[in-house]
């Protein structure tokens, strides 16, 4: 076997020496003593009940963004849904609004209504005559 | 509704105990190594203590959300910054000492006489033996550079592979085939009486 290249990875297959290396630090791991043993597992009892804590609070933190945004929607549409409401509704000469006049365009026989128009506005003297009519009988 | 919100809580406090056990068993399962590898970087037992004390803790804090696979490498991460912090407060400490012209007993030199009673543990005849290689082995880990040091106490000792290894010391997976490999030339120099 070759010896490895200069930075070369050995760790696909440790060599003799790796492995007495690896046997002698666990060994050493193995007789830390009473003492250090008991230390560690105050520390990690400490680490442990320090993360059971943590979740309530962060869990609260975490969602604190997500009600901020909620709050400020609520609070944007209250302020400016009235003004738009008002500021968008264009008021025709007769007093209907122009969302009347979409649904009279979204109609399919409101377009046969213009076409009847351009064909001599028959519905038009119709509806003077109809108006007139009205007028003179009311006045009456 | 009463029954609902106790079920929550429920839910939460089997959520909190699956993952307080899942840190605990990765803590138990790091900590020897850990304080092996903090010990040979800081030649001292308590402050090897105190190292690893506050990387469970560190990671308890702030990462003990994240995925547990994620864990190991940022232990040794946290591990790693404690150790060099430090080792920079000795560096600074012995400097300031060296300008004093009197040096009185410091507080932190002071024996601790719990530390310093007999050991009544079972001493098992290999304890007491403690091999010629073994410390041949130790002396020589501390003779080498602090990364290479690491490198080869995280690859070594620790298990993670090279990806781990990098993530964990803050450098490029090349940097770290690099220092495991001068690390193992040093070794090998130092210590090939002792193997042969």
């Amino acid at each position: 076997m070759s010896p490895p290249a200069r930075g070369a990875p050995t760790e696909e297959m440790p060599s003799e020496f790796e492995q007495r290396t690896r046997v002698l630090l666990e060994d050493g791991v193995l007789r830390i003593d009473g003492r250090i043993r008991s230390r560690l597992n105050q520390a990690r009892h400490a680490a442990v009940a320090e993360a059971a804590r943590r979740p309530a609070f962060w869990r609260r933190l975490s969602l604190m963004p997500a009600a901020s945004a909620v709050a400020a929607a609520v609070l944007v549409a209250f302020v400016l849904w009235p003004h738009s409401h008002q500021s968008e509704v264009i008021l025709t000469e007769g007093g209907h609004s122009t969302v009347e006049d979409l649904d009279l365009l979204a109609d399919g026989d409101a377009l046969d209504l213009v076409s009847d128009e351009t064909d001599g506005g028959a519905f038009y003297e119709w509806a003077v005559d109809q108006s007139d009519s009205n007028e003179t009988s009311t006045g009456a | 509704m009463p029954s609902a919100s106790h079920g929550d809580v429920e839910l939460s406090d089997s959520t909190t105990n699956s993952s307080s056990r899942a840190l605990n068993q990765f803590l138990a399962g790091v900590e020897l190594k850990a304080f092996k590898i903090a010990q040979a970087a800081l030649r001292h037992e308590d402050d090897a203590l105190d190292a690893v004390q506050d990387a469970m803790l560190q990671l308890a804090r702030a990462y003990s959300e994240r995925p547990a696979e994620e864990w190991k490498p940022l232990f040794y991460r946290i591990l790693e910054n404690r150790i060099r912090d430090m080792q920079r407060r000795r560096t600074v400490r012995g400097r300031v000492m060296s300008w004093l012209p009197f040096r009185g007993d410091d507080e932190d030199d002071e024996q601790d006489p719990i530390a310093q009673a007999p050991s009544f543990d079972p001493q098992p005849p290999r304890k007491l033996e403690i091999s010629e290689t073994m410390e041949a082995l130790e002396r020589a880990l501390e003779a080498l550079p602090r990364r290479q040091q690491q490198v080869f106490m995280l690859r070594t000792l620790e298990g993670l592979d090279v990806a781990e290894t990098a993530t964990a010391m803050g450098c490029s997976e090349g940097s770290v085939k690099t220092h495991y490999f001068r690390a193992l030339q040093s070794l090998r120099a130092q210590l090939g009486d002792f193997w042969t």
